[in-house]
């Protein structure tokens, strides 16, 4: 899609009190701006992210992560022919990495370092991955174009057996902030 | 295609995670089966729960023991004990792994072996354990997808340096072959 221009007209209401005060002194001001969103699916947005599929068994899909309407969701097992179907789920008291679900790239216009946050309490652990180790105390930094792939790190120690919907915060931010 | 400034982005994503018994997670144990049936060493000494992770326990023979008789309570002094066929692993993933003991949580009183490799009195943790995971391991057995290592055993080499009853922890690594390759 087409970025949209910032577009900064000059409000009625702004006039209006200047013009019957006279002075550069003002209480208050109400001015309305556009600013123009477009909201875009993961994979075509600033931060891109986008499923890594064929890595399953005899290069099918897992379906361990998919796209939900607009927005990249996972889900361990994963339900397609690629998925190995004895596998019910990840084990008690252990750490589970999956690597290269998904990749993410930078499509904005500075670099960026890439992190997750997890705030549940039905794992001990949920994490972004890859091969240097989970993405937290010493982020990677993806400079503009620049694509990684991720997956998930899953620690189940002092968990019990259960399905659990979790969220995991994507964070990309500018180096030092 | 979107570009643009951004300082930060923060996005929430849902994730739906399955936790399974160890007789059916992506890394399954099972008790050793022989001939189509599970090992009377995996029925008297392995605990497995439907819901829950396997254990194994040298402490008694109890269950084996016959109605008005004593089972024994432990490992004989000045001895090595081998048990053998306590434990089957199956590979329930999607790649080859690599499979062992690490080797530094396995305690050097006693050794965890497979498929009858118990290693020598000088070479503690042969047929199992990992040495030097992760920066170079030396992996002894590899899992295909859907494959089992049959046989996993322990042996107590030390009994004088257990006091009493002890319960020990190790860890178990599973890693798909070639370990970490971006």
């Amino acid at each position: 899609m087409r970025r949209r221009r910032f577009l900064a007209g000059v409000g009625g209401l702004v006039s209006a009190g200047g013009a019957a005060l006279g002075t550069g002194a003002f209480t208050n001001v109400e001015a309305e701006r556009s600013v123009s969103i477009a909201v875009a699916k993961d994979y075509r947005a600033f931060l891109r992210m986008e499923q890594i599929g064929k890595e399953g068994i005899d290069g099918e899909n897992t379906g361990r992560s998919f796209i939900n309407g607009s927005e990249i969701a996972f889900e361990i097992p994963g339900d397609e022919d690629g998925e190995n179907s004895n596998g019910k789920g990840v084990g008690l008291d252990s750490v589970y990495e999956f690597h290269d679900l998904f990749s993410v790239s930078n499509q904005g216009t500075q670099p960026v370092k890439l992190y997750s946050t997890y705030n549940g309490d039905s794992l001990s652990d949920l994490a972004l991955v890859n091969d240097s180790g989970i993405l937290k105390d010493d982020p990677p930094t993806l400079t503009v174009g620049d694509s990684i792939d991720v997956g998930l790190y899953i620690d189940t120690h002092g968990s019990h057996i259960s399905e659990f919907d979790e969220t995991l915060t994507i964070v990309a931010e500018k180096p030092g902030e | 295609m979107g570009t643009g400034a951004f300082t930060s982005v923060s996005a929430d994503r849902d994730i739906t995670v399955d936790t399974a018994g160890d007789a059916s997670a992506f890394l399954q144990f099972t008790r050793a089966e022989e001939d189509g049936g599970v090992t009377p060493n995996a029925q008297e000494y392995v605990t497995l729960p439907t819901d829950g992770a396997f254990a194994i326990d040298l402490t008694d023979t109890n269950e084996s023991a016959g109605t008005g008789e004593t089972g024994g309570s432990g490992v004989n002094k000045d001895a090595v004990t081998i048990f053998d066929n306590l434990v089957d692993v199956t590979n329930n993933g999607t790649q080859e792994v690599n499979i062992g003991v690490d080797l530094s949580t396995e305690p050097s009183e006693l050794g965890i072996y497979a498929e009858d490799v118990q290693g020598t009195d000088d070479d503690l943790g042969g047929g199992f354990a990992v040495r030097n995971y992760p920066e170079d391991p030396n992996w002894d057995h590899t899992l295909g997808v859907g494959e089992t290592l049959e046989n996993i055993g322990v042996y107590v080499t030390d009994p004088s340096a257990i006091s009493g009853e002890t319960t020990y922890t190790v860890t178990i690594i599973a890693e798909r072959v070639g370990g970490n390759r971006d």
